[in-house]
This record gives structure tokens, C-alpha cells and sequence, in this order.
């Protein structure tokens, strides 16, 4: 009799584990759903955008739409060598642990410094360089002078975003036209004297490195 | 006699069939959902009726589980005939056709313009035939939405005012390779014999069958006897249609994209809706009639608006969005039979467009889902 109770409880303990462990699992995906969304939009962007990259052949290019996560910021670190930007070294120390010592690209939300903590990064084959241009307007006593803004990162945008990514001999260039906005002129500087007006912009130069250019005066 | 608390022969036999049983069906579902002999179309469909029968605060939890095709239009037997456009994208699905300068030709513009309109009926059909609510938001403010426009009609006819976020699919691009361009403008110079130029969208579709349904493509669009569906085909600037160019570029490409607006929170009494839905046919002929005067006459277009006026928004907006091309829009305005928790309307539209960013930007301010 002991022995027959033994295995009614045996089997219902089998079947308890069972239902606790399928309960849990349902609860994680819930709970992961929830929680890990955006995190899930910026794998689903990165993926897509290396998945792209690595079907491109050496020597191609093409620009790909993908939709915008905004709040994130998209950005590179390479293998190696340090990302330069026109020419100027920059240093690799915000890079994510989480891409050891091989080349990646990162989408990291509010901030580059978050990249560890809220970022997602993948790794890519070669070296990569990512660019962010701006072209903008802004005047002062001497004209109006129309400038152009190239960052080391991409700010994502709402909607579609028309990414360019060309490949060649295990170098990955990825650009971004944020086509022409709107700024201010705060000083004399003929360089840097236009501020962007647009908020999310403004973010460009505190995160990422930057360089501009005087495209022409009128 | 079996011992108390010791498994009877009846008991063990019922619990290996349960466990078999799910394991039966556990496997069912995967193959389902694994089976490589559904296609994304198939899948797509699948997504879109769970997101239209689950109640309308869990459609955020189902993902539309959409593929955008892509169709890569070139020339047979040339040895790098790939569309560049397509450079890096999966899902790609090349068709080959045969030029050179013969009656082969014709039957390149028929596949051409076949492709297309099946592409565009198959979006149609993916998406419910505008019968489904597939989004998880609607766009604009509900509740006064219908006023709104009516406000506006009295106020002037600029719609542009009236705040609508459409959302949308991408359920189809469309790409011509270097190879194809090349052939035509060989022919064109050689011949003067071009092919490209004898496209023509809007007339393929209002003349040609689809299947053995005996309909046209626009006669199915527009539901048979012109019930329900409106079709607009801006023929006045067709000199500009996508396929005018002849230059092979990474943008030169078409899309065909499903768009959708809702209009819930009306009055299911309200004399605007009940006038839209009712009116909806004529507002189609009209737009029909005089495809034109809908996007470059005010006045014109107030006929259409006293008929139509979400419907005509929808459309007028994706117009206003892609001028330069011939456009062409199916759209339906009615009560959704999806939806459960309350009662939905709106307006859904398969539109071909040419693909660029900031015109697709433009038409799904409400957001794109699916995978691209």
C-alpha cells in the first residue's frame, strides 16, 4: 500500500516540477517581453544591419532602410586601431567590454557610456567607420555660411532611415544624411560658430566626436 | 485486483496517450509554423488574422510576422543580371524575361505589369482586403476624427490639417537591374524600340484578368460591381510614372505598401459615416472619371470629399507624398469584422509607390511594421 501511495506521489511531483517549470518559463517570456522590448528593437536594427553587411560582396554598396529606434545612438568600434574621423584619432576608451577586442557595432540607448549596460552589440569582420552628416545654414555680420556636421555616430531618427553601407577590402563604411537643418549662429567662429538648433541634434556633439566644414558662404 | 495507489493498465495506457498526444500535437504546431512550404506570404497572413481576432488590447503582443518581398526584375542568360538594389537583401526573387526587339518584348511588359498587379493584389489579400483591423494603434484623434474633417470641409478643403497617422506594410519592392535598363535603352537607341516605356500600370490592371476569377484587378480592387472600394489612377502625370526612367539608380524602385487608418469612436449613427460608407462607390467612379482632378483640383476634389472624405484623405495624402508618380491607390473605407472589444472603422489602402524614405516616411507617420 506504502509502496502504490509512493508512486501516486511520485507522479504527481513529476507532474508539479513540470507545470512549475513551464509556469516560470511562461512568466520569464512575459516578464521578457515587457521589459526587453526596446532592447529586442535595437538587437532586431543591429542584426539586420550586420546580417546586410555581411551579404554585401567586397567592393559593394547599397543603401538599406531601416527602421529608426529613436533615443539610440548607433556607433563602432574597431578591432584594433582606434576610430579615426577626418583624419584625427580617437580614442577607443568608451568602448563596451562586451566586444572585446574584436571590431563591433553597438546601439546604445541615451548615451555611448550606456553601451555596456543598455546597448546592444554585435561584431563585424574588418574595420568599420560610422558617419553622421548634418548640413546646415547659419549667418553672421560676414553672411550666411552653409556648414556640415560629420559625427563618428549616427542618432537614430523616427521612421525610416536611409542607411548607406559600403564594403571594401575588410573595411565597413556606414553613413548617414541627416540631411539639411536648421542652426544658430552663437559666434564669430566661421567653424564652429553655428549650434544646431534642433534638441536631439545637439546630442550629436556631446556623444560623438565630430569635425565641420565650411561647404560655402553667400 | 490491482493494489490501491498502484497505476492500473487503463491508467498507464491513458497517460502514455496523453503524452504521445502532446507530443503529437506539440510537433504539428512546429511543423506548422517550421514548414518550409509555407511561404512568407502564407505566414504574413497567418500574423495578420491572430492580430485582427485577438481582442484589441493584446494586438501589441502579436507581432506581424511580415516579409517584405523583394522582386528583382531583369534579363535572361546575361551573366550578372542581379538588381544592385537588392545588394545585401535576403528574400530576393529574380524574374527573368527575354529581350530583343521581337514579340518578346511585349510579353516582358506583360510580365512587368503582371508582377506588379499580382504583387499588389497579393498584398491585398495578405492583409485582409481591408476587412481587418492589423494595427495596434490607430492614427489621429479618434473620437473627432470624422468632425474634424467635416470641420475642415466647412472651413476650407486643405486635409492636410486634419491630423491622420496611417500605419503600414511594406509588402512588396520592385527593382529593374543595370542588365534591364541596359537592354532597353540598346533597343531605343538601336530600334527605337524601347519596351519600357510601353508600361502602363493603370490600364494593365483595369483590363486584365486575374486567374480564372474573371475579374479585373481593378475590378476586384474596387469589389465587383464597384462596391465598397475606390480606385484613383493619376494618369496626368504619367509622363513621370515610376518606370519613366531609364536610368538605373540604387532608388529606382517600386513599392507596394499597405496602408491603414481608423476611425473608431464615430457615431455608429453619425450621418458622416453613414454618408462615407454609403457613398463610397460614387466617390470611386468620380475618382475614376476624372483621376486628375482629384489631386490638382480643389474643387474637384470637394465632390469627392462630400463622398469620401476619409477615404479621399488617405488617398490624397499618399498623392500629395508621391506627385511625381503614377500613383495608383485601392483603398476601402468601412466597418472592420475584426475586432471584438468594440466596434471599428476606417479606411485601408494598397498603394504602389516608388521607394523612397522620405515619401514612405510621409504616408506611415503611423509607423511600419513587418520585417523589411
Amino acid at each position: 500500500m506504502r509502496k502504490g501511495m509512493e508512486t501516486n506521489e511520485f507522479l504527481g511531483f513529476i507532474i508539479a516540477i513540470i507545470g512549475i517549470v513551464l509556469l516560470g518559463l511562461f512568466g520569464f517570456k512575459l516578464y521578457g517581453f515587457f521589459v526587453d522590448q526596446d532592447m529586442k528593437n535595437a538587437k532586431a536594427f543591429v542584426d539586420d544591419l550586420t546580417g546586410k553587411i555581411d551579404l554585401l560582396k567586397d567592393g559593394e554598396n547599397n543603401t538599406f532602410a531601416l527602421r529608426g529606434r529613436p533615443g539610440w545612438i548607433l556607433v563602432g568600434w574597431n578591432k584594433e586601431k582606434p576610430i579615426a574621423l577626418e583624419g584625427e584619432v580617437i580614442s577607443k576608451d568608451r568602448k563596451p567590454q562586451k566586444c572585446f577586442e574584436n571590431s563591433c557595432i553597438c546601439l546604445c540607448e541615451g548615451s555611448i557610456s550606456k553601451c555596456q549596460e543598455v546597448g546592444y552589440c554585435k561584431n563585424v569582420d574588418g574595420d568599420v567607420n560610422l558617419l553622421g552628416q548634418i548640413t546646415y545654414t547659419g549667418g553672421n555680420s560676414e553672411g550666411v555660411y552653409t556648414s556640415r556636421l560629420n559625427s563618428s555616430c549616427i542618432i537614430h531618427e523616427n521612421g525610416l532611415m536611409d542607411i548607406f553601407v559600403s564594403k571594401k577590402n575588410d573595411f565597413v563604411f556606414i553613413s548617414y544624411d541627416y540631411g539639411q537643418r536648421e542652426s544658430e549662429w552663437v559666434s564669430e567662429n566661421k567653424v564652429n560658430g553655428a549650434k544646431l538648433r534642433d534638441g536631439p541634434y545637439n546630442k550629436l556633439e556631446n556623444e560623438c566626436f565630430i569635425s565641420r566644414e565650411i561647404l560655402g558662404r553667400s | 485486483m490491482n493494489k490501491k495507489g498502484e497505476l492500473s493498465s487503463t491508467a498507464l495506457v491513458t497517460i502514455i496517450l496523453a503524452v504521445v498526444g502532446f507530443i503529437l500535437v506539440g510537433l504539428a504546431l512546429y511543423n506548422i509554423f517550421k514548414d518550409d512550404s509555407l511561404t512568407d506570404r502564407d505566414l504574413c497572413r497567418l500574423s495578420v488574422l491572430s492580430r485582427a481576432t485577438v481582442p484589441s488590447a493584446g494586438t501589441q503582443f502579436v507581432p506581424l510576422n511580415c516579409q517584405t518581398e523583394k522582386i528583382c526584375i531583369t534579363v535572361k542568360g546575361e551573366k550578372n543580371n542581379d538588381c544592385k538594389q537588392f545588394a545585401g537583401e535576403k528574400n530576393v526573387r529574380k524574374v527573368e524575361l527575354k529581350v530583343d526587339g521581337s514579340l518578346n518584348d511585349a510579353r516582358a511588359v506583360d510580365t512587368i505589369q503582371r508582377e506588379v498587379a499580382n504583387a499588389m493584389y497579393d498584398c491585398w489579400l495578405m492583409t485582409g482586403q481591408g476587412k481587418l483591423d492589423i494595427f495596434s494603434k490607430g492614427g489621429g484623434d479618434p473620437v473627432n476624427f470624422a468632425e474634424n474633417i467635416l470641420r475642415e470641409i466647412s472651413d476650407s478643403i486643405d486635409l492636410k490639417k486634419v491630423v491622420v497617422k496611417p500605419s503600414c506594410i511594406v509588402c512588396s519592392r520592385v527593382a529593374f537591374s543595370d542588365s534591364l535598363y541596359e537592354a532597353d535603352r540598346k533597343l531605343e537607341t538601336e530600334k527605337n524600340s524601347g519596351f519600357l516605356k510601353n508600361i502602363d500600370f493603370n490600364n494593365f490592371m483595369s483590363t486584365q484578368l486575374v486567374g480564372n476569377t474573371g475579374k479585373t484587378y481593378t475590378s476586384i480592387f474596387t469589389g465587383g460591381s464597384g462596391a465598397g472600394y475606390s480606385a484613383i489612377a493619376q494618369k496626368e502625370v504619367s509622363e513621370n510614372k515610376p518606370l519613366g526612367s531609364t536610368e538605373a539608380s540604387s532608388s529606382s524602385q517600386l513599392a507596394i505598401i499597405f496602408a491603414q487608418i481608423k476611425v473608431s469612436g464615430v457615431d455608429p449613427t453619425n450621418q458622416f459615416w453613414n454618408t462615407l460608407k454609403a457613398g463610397g462607390i460614387a466617390g470611386g467612379i468620380a475618382a475614376v472619371s476624372s483621376p486628375g482632378s482629384i489631386f490638382s483640383l480643389p474643387v474637384a476634389l470637394f465632390k469627392v470629399i462630400t463622398v469620401g472624405a476619409v477615404s479621399t484623405y488617405l488617398a490624397y495624402d499618399s498623392e500629395a507624398a508621391t506627385k511625381e508618380n503614377q500613383a495608383i491607390s485601392h483603398y476601402v473605407c468601412g466597418d472592420f469584422e475584426s475586432q471584438n472589444s468594440e466596434q471599428q472603422r476606417g479606411c485601408s489602402l494598397v498603394k504602389l509607390m516608388n521607394w523612397n524614405v522620405n515619401d514612405v516616411n510621409s504616408l506611415c507617420t503611423g509607423g511600419i511594421e513587418g520585417n523589411l
